[in-house]
């Protein structure tokens, strides 16, 4: 099963992860690119609890049922998403292509009100990885891989350290969607 | 993307209904006849053949492939050397309009993710007062009455 690609070196597979530290750092020699950001001295880590999805909120419940009455009717889910307003709590990830990486096409206000306006502006239509701006370690990447991969929802409690004074307690239903000619996608439903 | 086509995407479908309206038509002709017909059964089995060259490009074509071809495989006279560009067709077209879908969804999400501000900034006013040769106070309420019909259109049904 492919998982999320490491960013910057190894990501240990134990949880709870923390951002990895470079050790070492080449300035880009290829013109047009930037030297990448200093590391920020970030001692952020994520945990990441599987839940049973009868523990999800209704409205992320709700969600889950609207899915599986339309398994695949894409147009159908994003309409869905965005009449009611339930596309507000939410974060959408899709690739451009088969082997492209996961793009952020749109960060809603839970990631907005723990992550901040700016995080959204630098990270909206970029890759959710290999991305200076990264907020939270790769593992997120593997849980994107395996709603994809699986095909079902999967339902977390996450609690994430670093990012404000006291941990910031959340859950998300990842619903993982695959187009026939393989491009992915990932609906992730936001409870603060 | 669809690959370009000569034909407007109404146009092959219409066309896919109409053969399939025909064959109907020369079938049930075919059937008043105790003895058949041979000149209408060559006829028919021209019209199926140009049938199963057009591909289809909406749901419409692809619903009259799908009719034509459960038509003939229950019919007695088979004519086994079209379903498998009938079938392939149809299956075609399905994925394209799969595809489609998919782009669609992904283009909603992009769409929404596009935020203005309610209150334009003064430079945003000054610019577009240029760029329309028109007053600052004009063009702050174009802006309003823009900003508006969208939050309009995005308040829930």
């Amino acid at each position: 099963m492919m998982r999320g690609l490491p960013a910057n070196g190894a990501v240990d597979a134990s949880r709870p992860l923390s951002l990895p530290t470079l050790l070492i750092r080449a300035p880009a020699i290829i013109g047009r690119h930037k030297d990448p950001e200093p590391p920020r001295p970030s001692s952020v880590a994520l945990e990441i609890h599987r839940q049973p999805l009868r523990a999800a909120a209704d409205w992320q419940l709700q969600i889950i049922q609207e899915w599986q009455g339309h398994r695949d009717m894409f147009t159908f889910i994003a309409t869905f998403m965005r009449d009611t307003r339930l596309i507000q709590r939410c974060v959408f990830l899709a690739s451009d292509d088969v082997d492209g990486p996961l793009i952020f096409r749109y960060i809603g206000q839970p990631s907005t009100l723990i992550l901040g306006e700016d995080w959204k502006a630098q990270n909206l239509n970029r890759p959710h990885f290999d991305n200076p701006f990264r907020a939270l370690p790769d593992c997120l990447g593997d849980e994107y891989a395996e709603a994809i991969e699986g095909g079902e929802p999967l339902h977390n409690l996450g609690i994430a350290h670093g990012l404000k004074n006291e941990p910031v307690r959340f859950t998300h239903t990842l619903i993982g969607l695959q187009a026939l000619d393989k491009r992915r996608a990932v609906l992730s439903c936001i409870q603060l | 993307m669809r690959p370009h086509t000569p034909h407007s995407l109404s146009d092959m479908d219409a066309h896919l209904l109409k053969l399939e309206q025909d064959l109907i038509g020369i079938a049930a002709l075919i059937d008043q006849m105790p003895e058949g017909s041979a000149v209408l059964a060559e006829r028919y089995g021209l019209l199926l053949q140009e049938l199963s060259t057009i591909p289809p490009l909406g749901a419409a074509g692809i619903a009259a492939v799908l009719r034509t071809f459960l038509r003939e495989i229950q019919g007695n006279d088979y004519h086994v050397g079209v379903f498998p560009r009938l079938i392939r067709n149809a299956m075609q077209a399905a994925e394209l309009l799969a595809a489609d879908d998919f782009t669609n969804m992904v283009d909603i999400f992009r769409e929404e993710a596009v935020t203005v501000p309610v209150e334009p900034p003064a430079e945003v006013l000054v610019i577009s007062a240029k760029a329309g040769g028109v007053s600052v106070d004009v063009a702050r309420r174009v802006y309003t009455a823009m900003v508006e019909f969208f939050a309009q259109r995005r308040a829930p049904r």
